[in-house]
């Protein structure tokens, strides 16, 4: 059995690869930023695995500004979903084609 | 003895739930999944001896985000979105599969082989005045003394950053009236 | 002025007149383009008229170096160089004197009769170009620069003849006369290649030297090279002089205007190549077998388009194969080893050809540009001026006693007997040629002046203008008087001018021919009046002949003509030998080119040309289309390749 901070590495990676699947493989940009969120859950329990694992604190600290960088993502990504609603009462990735080469 | 069987269940059912979450067809189900999964990781925290983070995981994401989540869920009412579970191919599943083991692996290798290896011998941190131990009873005394010191600068930056991401977000999500239409 | 200058700006003085034309005066009208034009021309005349006075009549040579042309380092330690030279001596100064002198009364001609032309400026820059060609053809010291002015007097051939472009049959008759003189370019060419890997140079003076300072026994193992360098100028001679089998260019090239037949073929271009046979007159005489070749070749030709001539009907025609049957004369007189009479015979040809030509043209003029004889006659009254000089010339070309071309024909004559590579029946040749010549162009003077008027509207007709008539006067004068340089030693007692005058140039030649053991004839005084006679008898034949038949008008020849019946239609149809160059050379060649085309043209170089756009046009479009703008498949791209790129740095 690997200590405690080694399987807090494991699961971390687990739940990054489910929230990076959930990125890609979702059309809708509600479903793609609770993906986002998982992987920065992801990130955070990579960190304080660490911190643990090296007795430190520093990785704590990183933690909370990670958190803090989260909430601002979600907050300023949801107002643009809300003002893309508004704009082409769709919330699917893949209507946002205006950029194509 | 305990600590790690518990950890063990949070940790499979927040990676089972995270799986099932991103499989939802209502976008409230997922959110509601997705609050659970962050309790059980605040739960992982805690035992880790994280308790301070376990509580602001609590606290801001399942407390504040989510509910923003939730909020803008059921203020744009969104229709539910299908996931083509019956064309999912055998050659999917086993790339899947394939994907998860060799991430796995890849995680295994970098952890031990590279990172933990020159972690210990890290001379930054080892810099540290030793009057930052992690000690069980005084999590919130260590991190607010490493914050407000070390990481001041971080600090008051992240902060203004709030700032800025909640105008952002008040601009962003305003109704165009015709007056900013004709400015514009 | 010191007279290597004089030698330079006798070369550049043209060519700035072209480029000043070209840029500065496109819009001018006739009479200042011409002026110009002239000018540049009659400047150089004046110039080499001094040198004429200076170092040419005291026999020396003048040479110019004006640059390094080219310079390469050789894999054996010496160098190629050849320099950018000009020379002037006896040889180049007579031909100076003709270019020049008769150029520029061709120049102030053209004034007047480009005079309705939109855009003159054309003409006189491709006039003056031509005439800095030929000068440097003339005057360059290697056969480089000579072989630069052979080219470039081929080009402004073409561009001159087929100065109205807009009738495609002008633009076919300039492509023939190129390719006809590349042919001949091509043998110039290997002549100066062989030449140059024989004796290691290609200057003249150098050349010369070593031809004199080699032993017997270099020439004698070497004697298949020389004979070949022999030939191949013959090749290149053929092409510019219009001999056989390169002759058929010159006929069509009358499509031109009249003063670009007056100027270019009469007058200059044509005599470039006895220019150059008089120039490697040392390397001809090397080989007997070439002198023979040369004289049968000139014989040939000048009997041969003597019988074309008969039987044409537009003016020029008929002059052109005049033109060609004299110059086989020229070239059969270098053929025989006489070649300062044929050089004589270029300068009087010079005088009286362009006399012809240029009242044909004022003919042509007067009648507004009508060239069929049968529908003139009558002119003698109408227009005194063009119809003396006319006369006058005729009676120079045939050989009428007195005139000018009585001399230097007569002594090709002489020559042809009695040359060191002569034979009677070269002489036999000459003489049908000589009644041919009087035959036609007196039945050419005789349709076009006298008799009744034919034309459409013959109340119209006067005397031109005197911009074109002063030249007539000034070419007929010389025609009667120009002869004076090849009188033979019958009537002087002393050598002719023109042999004492070339000596300096020719006399290396006539001292190989000694030393080779070939002698000329000894021709007794009564033998020389004998044939004096022989031809002047067979001119009045001709003469009269001509004027009995036709008498009365261009049907006079009818009976005539019928009595030959094919024979004839044979000859009016130029011997068909082009139908013969179209069957067996033309289109062959157009199958052989066609199939090229369709397969390393079509297939090869537009398949690479093409090929390199389609395949980026191919390529940039799958690459465009994987931008496109769906975000999923940007993350699924990233995430890969992140993937990809941990397992190669952890693995």
């Amino acid at each position: 059995m690997p200590s405690l901070p080694e399987l807090g590495i494991y699961f971390s990676l687990l739940l990054f690869i489910t929230g990076l699947f959930g990125v890609m493989f979702r059309k809708n940009l509600i479903f793609m930023m609770l993906s986002v969120e998982v992987m920065l859950n992801a990130a955070n329990l990579a960190f304080i695995s660490a911190s643990s694992m090296t007795n430190t604190i520093d990785g704590q600290v990183i933690m909370f500004f990670v958190m803090a960088v989260a909430a601002c993502e979600a907050g300023i990504g949801l107002a643009l979903i809300i003002s893309l609603y508004r704009a082409k009462s769709s919330v699917e990735i893949d209507d946002l084609r205006i950029l194509r080469g | 003895m305990i600590t790690q069987i518990s950890f063990l269940i949070m940790g499979v059912m927040a990676v089972f739930l995270s799986a099932l979450m991103i499989t939802r067809k209502w976008p409230v189900t997922s959110a509601m999944l997705l609050i659970v999964v962050m309790m059980l990781i605040a739960g992982m925290y805690g035992l880790l001896g994280a308790h301070f983070s376990a509580v602001a995981q609590i606290i801001v994401y399942a407390g504040a985000i989510m509910v923003v989540f939730v909020f803008v869920i059921m203020l744009l009412n969104l229709p539910p979105e299908e996931l083509r579970y019956g064309r999912i191919t055998i050659g999917e599943l086993l790339l899947t599969a394939l994907g998860f083991i060799v991430a796995l692996f890849l995680g295994t290798k970098v952890g031990q082989g590279y990172l933990i290896s020159n972690l210990n011998s890290n001379s930054l941190i080892n810099a540290r005045p030793p009057y930052y131990p992690a000690s069980m009873n005084e999590n919130v005394k260590n991190v607010s003394a490493l914050m407000f010191t070390d990481y001041l600068w971080a600090f008051e930056l992240i902060s203004f950053l709030i700032l800025v991401a909640i105008v952002g977000a008040i601009v962003i999500a305003k109704k165009a009236k015709v007056s900013d239409a004709k400015s514009a | 002025m010191q007279e290597q200058t004089l030698l330079t700006l006798i070369v550049l003085l043209p060519l700035v007149g072209a480029l000043i034309n070209a840029f500065a005066l496109r819009a001018a009208n006739v009479g200042i383009v011409c002026t110009v034009a002239t000018f540049v021309v009659a400047l150089p005349f004046i110039f080499s008229v001094m040198l004429f006075m200076g170092p040419v009549i005291q026999g020396n040579t003048l040479t110019v170096d004006l640059f390094n042309w080219v310079s390469v380092p050789l894999v054996n330690g010496k160098e190629f160089n050849i320099s950018f030279g000009l020379t002037v001596d006896r040889l180049s100064g007579i031909f100076l004197l003709v270019i020049t002198g008769v150029g520029s009364l061709i120049h102030m001609y053209s004034g007047e009769y480009m005079h309705h032309e939109k855009r003159p400026y054309r003409f006189f820059v491709y006039l003056n170009l031509f005439i800095f060609s030929m000068l440097l053809l003339v005057l360059g010291s290697n056969m480089l620069v000579t072989f630069l002015g052979w080219e470039g007097v081929g080009v402004c051939s073409y561009l001159l003849i087929g100065y109205w472009y807009e009738d495609k049959a002008n633009s076919m008759a300039a492509i023939k006369a190129f390719i006809a003189n590349r042919v001949g370019d091509a043998g110039f060419l290997i002549a100066m290649f062989l030449c140059y890997m024989l004796f290691k140079t290609i200057n003249y003076a150098e050349l010369a030297a070593i031809i004199a300072a080699s032993p017997q026994t270099f020439l004698a193992e070497n004697s298949v090279e020389i004979t070949l360098i022999g030939l191949c100028l013959l090749l290149g001679v053929a092409g510019k002089s219009a001999q056989i089998p390169l002759y058929t260019w010159l006929p069509d090239a009358m499509a031109g205007p009249t003063p670009v037949s007056a100027l270019i073929h009469a007058a200059t271009m044509v005599t470039s190549g006895i220019y150059l046979m008089n120039r490697l007159s040392y390397v001809l005489v090397l080989s007997p077998t070439v002198m023979t070749t040369i004289a049968i070749v000139g014989a040939a030709t000048a009997i041969f388009s003597a019988t074309i001539g008969f039987a044409q009907t537009d003016i020029k025609k008929v002059l052109a194969y005049s033109t060609c049957s004299q110059l086989g004369y020229m070239v059969m007189a270098c053929g025989v080893g006489a070649f300062q009479y044929g050089v004589s015979h270029v300068v009087t040809h010079a005088f009286f050809k362009a006399c012809l030509f240029l009242g044909a043209g004022s003919v042509i003029h007067a009648l507004h540009h009508e060239q069929d004889i049968r529908k003139m006659g009558g002119l003698f009254k109408k227009m005194p001026i063009t119809s003396v000089t006319f006369l006058i010339a005729t009676l120079a070309i045939i050989g009428f006693p007195g005139f000018s071309g009585f001399f230097s024909k007569d002594a090709i004559l002489a020559a042809a007997w009695a040359g060191p590579f002569g034979s009677p029946i070269l002489w036999l040749v000459g003489w049908v040629t000589a009644g041919f010549t009087a035959f036609y162009m007196l039945r050419l003077t005789w349709l076009v002046f006298f008799g009744a008027c034919r034309a459409e509207h013959p109340d119209q007709i006067h005397e031109t203008n005197f911009v074109i008539t002063i030249p007539l006067i000034i070419l007929a004068v010389l025609s009667i008087f120009g002869g004076l340089i090849a009188i033979p030693e019958v009537f002087t007692g002393k050598a002719d001018f023109i042999t004492s005058f070339l000596s300096p140039v020719l006399g290396q030649a006539q001292s190989i021919i000694n030393a080779s053991g070939i002698h000329a004839t000894h021709l007794s005084h009564s033998m020389e009046y004998g044939l004096m006679g022989a031809s002047v008898l067979i001119v009045f034949v001709g003469a009269l002949f001509a004027i009995a038949v036709y008498k009365n008008g261009p049907d006079g020849g009818e009976k005539f003509a019928n009595a030959f019946g094919p024979i004839y239609r044979l000859v009016r149809d130029k011997w068909r030998i082009d139908e013969l160059y179209e069957l067996i050379l033309i289109r062959p060649l157009a199958k052989v080119g066609k199939f090229l085309y369709s397969f390393i043209d079509k297939i090869i170089i537009e398949g690479v040309v093409n090929g390199i756009p389609e395949t980026l046009y191919t390529g940039t479009s799958v690459a465009s289309d994987a931008q496109s703008g769906m975000a999923r498949n940007y993350l699924k791209f990233i995430f890969i390749s992140v993937f990809i790129f941990g397992l190669i740095l952890f693995l």
